[in-house]
């Protein structure tokens, strides 16, 4: 049996308790009735559809949408509490740095809300390798240097439960792989819920999974339970038409069917050695609509 | 808090700079003016009249003190656009907290508007040949300061609930734009009405009794924003 893990203020309620919650919009309810319990920290992967209510749940989980009905707690105190806020972090896919703010400033000014000093703001620079960047404006910086800054406010203060959500939206593939290592290297003993509107990308985060289906729970559980048969990409080619394994053609894009997005570097390897020369590669079609037709 | 106010007073005066400075540069402007009329005035015809010109300076400073202080309203604006209250509320700040701070950062922004203009007003006056008029003075702690902060107050609690309430537009129809007509209205009503009733007790009523009813609207606006506004009007719209 496992033992379950201490929230750090002694408390032996579960980490995150939903009881049967709605909750929404200007009245406007969004998820409708869900309820789950987590009493083991791991990385919990919220998947869904775009609109399935994702952001709903982190923001209501987060304490910042108040449920229409329904109890929402971490670890044993009232989402909206002070005590359930002071053990919760979140990120989401906005920035949220303040306009005109150098970087380090930026971090101050958060770590100013969060009770943090001035040695973790130092210790967050180095740890993100923000150091030669501290001084610039936050919107001089690439996109990537930016998710890296908006990123480091959830290492300033050691947390219970983080809230992350698609943290790496819009990013190209290898700095949505830095940026998801990063944070996934918080998740010893911690509790992450970290979503995501693909599947592929959730197996590789985390081994349970939170379905969110129309504003519905629809799935609490191990995210091996979500099968899939297949997994179609499509590739943009310069100056060809005849391209082997392609099943067919959607637009300008040639289309393969896959085991899963594994077998991606061979098929382009296989590609570029028959002299195709490839413009861009694409996931066409989310697994997770599938499942949720 | 207080060091939330301080950072934000901070980047009040960077964003509404442009303002900050035309409210003190048309202040001072108006101080040259109406301290040279009064110089040339005084040499020419009798004391009233630069006695009255004198008065002219103070009813008009609250228009300045509104536009001056924009700056608190537009880190409001660009922190809401920006999603930073998203995190701020997700840290247990609060909407009153959150509108509470934007108004200490106005009225941070006031006190320079009104502390540089009457300062510069007193030197420009002297070096002009000028005295510093005790009506003047009275007209400064009578009518300038109290509607000044009263007007101020309201541009900003109103420019708030504005900008939370719709989606964003750019220009003079911005939360920005309209509130800057909402606080010059009442320093303006009270300047038109100042005309007909001169410096006299009348006058006083109407000053203050402008400057009870706008700081009445703040503090029922504040409550009511902090009761019945939805969190969720303070989240991006990204």
């Amino acid at each position: 049996m496992v033992e379950r893990q201490k929230f750090p203020m002694g408390s032996s309620s579960p980490l995150v308790l939903l009881d049967s919650v709605s909750s929404g919009y200007f009245g406007r309810k969004v998820l409708e009735d869900i309820s789950f319990q987590i009493d083991e920290p791991a990385v919990y992967v919220v998947l869904g559809p775009n609109g399935a209510g994702k952001t709903t749940l982190f923001r209501t989980l987060a304490g910042i949408l108040k449920p229409y009905s329904g109890k929402v707690e971490i670890g044993g105190y009232p989402s909206e509490s002070q005590e359930a806020r002071s053990n919760l972090d979140y990120l989401t896919h906005i920035d949220g740095i303040p306009e005109g703010m150098s970087v380090i400033n930026a971090l101050r000014f958060y770590a100013n809300i969060a009770d943090a000093t001035e040695a973790d703001v130092n210790r967050v620079l180095e740890l993100l390798d923000l150091v030669e960047l501290s001084a610039k404006r936050f919107g001089q910086l690439s996109q990537g240097q930016k998710k890296r800054v908006s990123v480091a406010r959830i290492f300033l203060k050691e947390k219970s439960v983080y809230l992350l959500d698609e943290p790496t939206s819009n990013m190209d593939p290898k700095m949505a792989s830095e940026i998801r290592e990063l944070v996934l290297g918080l998740s010893k003993n911690k509790v992450i819920l970290y979503s995501s509107h693909n599947l592929f990308e959730a197996r590789e985060i985390g081994s349970k999974a939170i379905v969110i289906k129309k504003g519905k729970l629809a799935l609490f559980g191990n995210i091996s339970e979500i099968k899939t048969e297949k997994y179609t990409m499509g590739i943009r080619t310069i100056g060809t038409n005849e391209v082997p394994h392609a099943i067919g053609k959607e637009g300008e894009y040639h289309i393969f069917e896959l085991q899963g997005p594994e077998e991606v570097p061979n098929i382009i390897s296989q590609l570029t050695q028959k002299g195709i020369k490839i413009r861009e590669v694409k996931e066409m079609q989310n697994p997770l609509e599938e499942l949720f037709k | 808090m207080k060091s939330f106010v301080r950072t934000n007073f901070k980047r009040a005066i960077s964003f509404g700079s442009i303002y900050l400075i035309v409210g003190i540069v048309m202040s001072l402007l108006m101080s040259v003016i109406f301290s040279g009329t009064a110089a040339v005035a005084s040499a020419t015809t009798s004391a009233e009249v630069p006695l009255l010109v004198s008065q002219l300076f103070p009813l008009m400073i609250p228009l300045f003190a509104v536009i001056g202080s924009l700056g608190g309203l537009m880190v409001f604006v660009s922190d809401r656009t920006k999603g930073v209250y998203e995190y701020l509320i997700a840290y247990g700040v609060s909407i009153y907290e959150i509108f509470w701070s934007t108004l200490a950062v106005t009225f941070g922004l006031v006190t320079v508007v009104l502390g540089v203009s009457i300062a510069g007003n007193m030197v420009i006056s002297l070096l002009m040949g000028g005295s510093i008029q005790l009506a003047m003075i009275e007209m400064l702690l009578i009518y300038t300061i109290p509607i000044s902060y009263a007007s101020t107050a309201f541009m900003c609690i109103a420019g708030m609930i504005w900008s939370s309430l719709t989606v964003r537009v750019p220009g003079v129809n911005s939360p920005v734009g309209i509130s800057t007509l909402l606080g010059i209205g009442p320093a303006l009503v009270v300047f038109a009405l100042s005309g007909f009733l001169g410096y006299s007790g009348d006058f006083v009523l109407l000053v203050g009794g402008a400057t009870l009813v706008l700081a009445a609207l703040v503090v029922v606006m504040m409550v009511v924003a902090n009761k019945k506004m939805n969190r969720e009007r303070l989240l991006s719209d990204a």
